[in-house]
């Protein structure tokens, strides 16, 4: 719609919005001192934005539900991915074959080691030894043992609020890859990656997304506490050389975020 | 600052335009969180030297689109959670005021009423915005332009009934 002096109403709403050329916009301002009708109409514009933003100015401030924090804790049980039951099949039907085409050496895939160990036994004992340090990413160790027929370590780590994740660790001798790989279990989430001719895996009750992320960050060099193995009584020293590394190895971060790929479950 | 850091940082804001996508609070934070899951998918695919909040927003939008074009297909009610009508609203004027311009906003077509509450919300570049919502700049401007005519129009049939009632 055209107006006077040529200045139309998309130029009006864009004047409202500061998006006008610079020139255009001197040309618009001088019109709107001549025509109160233009001016009221400009003022009627930033009104409507400013009463919008205002209805949703508590939305910033509230606090972010858990479920939706990058590396928080459990997620959200009661949500199916959203292209429905189809899709679910289809992502139980992937992740089952996915779970039983990973066979390691004739031994149990380490995903599915991990998941068995993880739901049979709520905790470990705390054994003295190396272990990773999760206490960068807020979990602290809580247990570790021996899967003696899978040669596979488990550790345990709970966080302050209670939640638990296991961190299972066994030898490969193939080529590594930096791919995560992502199952969804029931109630629980696997995450696996390889690397330094270890595999890993990550089991929780954590949501995909804050279950990957642990991962990530765990391999990740903190710049203020490298992650490493130290054992519980004897602190590696403040500048003496890391004890060599059984557990998660940093990663630069561009190469971790890179290497973030769900491989089974991806309806998008 | 790790990309996972900066994906927390911009969830309040893409709860803030899920809101006023959705409607009612729970969908919208249905919404982020699904939004949130495929950027920590496509991770990858995000170009460090783009701002990751049009992207992310740009992830959200089509979230929307494809939910709200799955509801339709199934014949779902788009309609906000029921329980909206029984949010308490602050009762001060200006409060008043902003509830009954959602309520003009929401009759709005949807393109000009997403539009309009992107501009409103966040103030991005037309360039960014237009990108968001996949259109092109002059039809991002137009649609902006007859949303807020189209919002005047109506606060000011809205305002002539009681412009009467004060003549009488």
């Amino acid at each position: 719609m055209r107006t006077r002096d040529n200045i139309s109403d998309e130029e009006l709403s864009a004047f409202a919005d500061g998006q006008l050329p610079r020139r255009r916009a001197a040309a618009v301002a001088a019109y709107l001192r001549r025509d109160p009708s233009a001016q009221a109409q400009v003022n009627a514009y930033i009104d409507q934005d400013r009463l919008i933003a205002r209805a949703f100015a508590d939305a910033l401030e509230a606090p972010v539900p858990a479920r939706m924090q990058p590396a928080g804790p459990v997620g959200d049980k009661r949500r199916l991915p959203r292209s429905g039951l189809a899709v679910a099949a289809l992502l139980l039907l992937t992740a089952t074959v996915v779970f039983w085409s990973l066979p390691e050496s004739g031994q149990p895939a380490l995903s599915q080691v991990a998941l068995d160990s993880f739901r049979e036994s709520p905790s470990v004992s705390a054994d003295a030894g190396p272990r990773p340090d999760f206490e960068p990413i807020g979990f602290e160790f809580a247990g570790t043992r021996m899967l003696g027929a899978a040669s596979v370590t488990e550790y345990r780590f709970r966080n302050a609020s209670g939640q638990r994740v296991g961190l299972y660790v066994a030898p490969r001798d193939n080529v590594d890859s930096a791919a995560y790989r992502v199952l969804r279990g029931e109630g629980l989430n696997v995450v696996t990656w390889q690397s330094a001719g270890e595999q890993y895996a990550l089991v929780g009750e954590q949501d995909v997304a804050g279950l990957t992320t642990l991962a990530v960050n765990s391999r990740r060099p903190s710049s203020t506490r490298p992650i490493q193995v130290a054992g519980p009584d004897q602190p590696t020293p403040a500048g003496a050389a890391p004890a060599p590394a059984t557990g998660p190895q940093p990663v630069p971060s561009a190469e971790a975020r890179d290497a973030v790929i769900s491989t089974v479950d991806d309806p998008g | 600052m790790t990309f996972e850091q900066r994906l927390a940082t911009e969830i309040p804001h893409l709860r803030r335009y899920a809101r006023g996508l959705c409607g009612d609070p729970s969908a919208a934070d249905d919404l982020v969180q699904d939004c949130l899951e495929r950027a920590m998918r496509k991770g990858h695919l995000w170009q460090p030297i783009g701002r990751l909040r049009s992207w992310l927003f740009k992830l959200l939008y089509r979230l929307y689109l494809n939910s709200r074009q799955t509801a339709t297909a199934r014949r779902e009610s788009t309609h906000p959670d029921p329980a909206r009508d029984q949010q308490v609203w602050p009762t001060g004027e200006m409060d008043v005021r902003c509830r009954q311009m959602l309520a003009l906003v929401d009759r709005l077509p949807s393109p000009q009423r997403d539009a309009l509450l992107l501009m409103a919300l966040e103030q991005p570049s037309y360039r960014d915005a237009a990108r968001i919502l996949g259109i092109c700049v002059g039809t991002l401007r137009s649609r902006l332009a007859r949303g807020r005519e189209a919002l005047r129009d109506m606060q000011e049939q809205r305002e002539a009934p009681r412009a009467l009632r004060r003549v009488k």
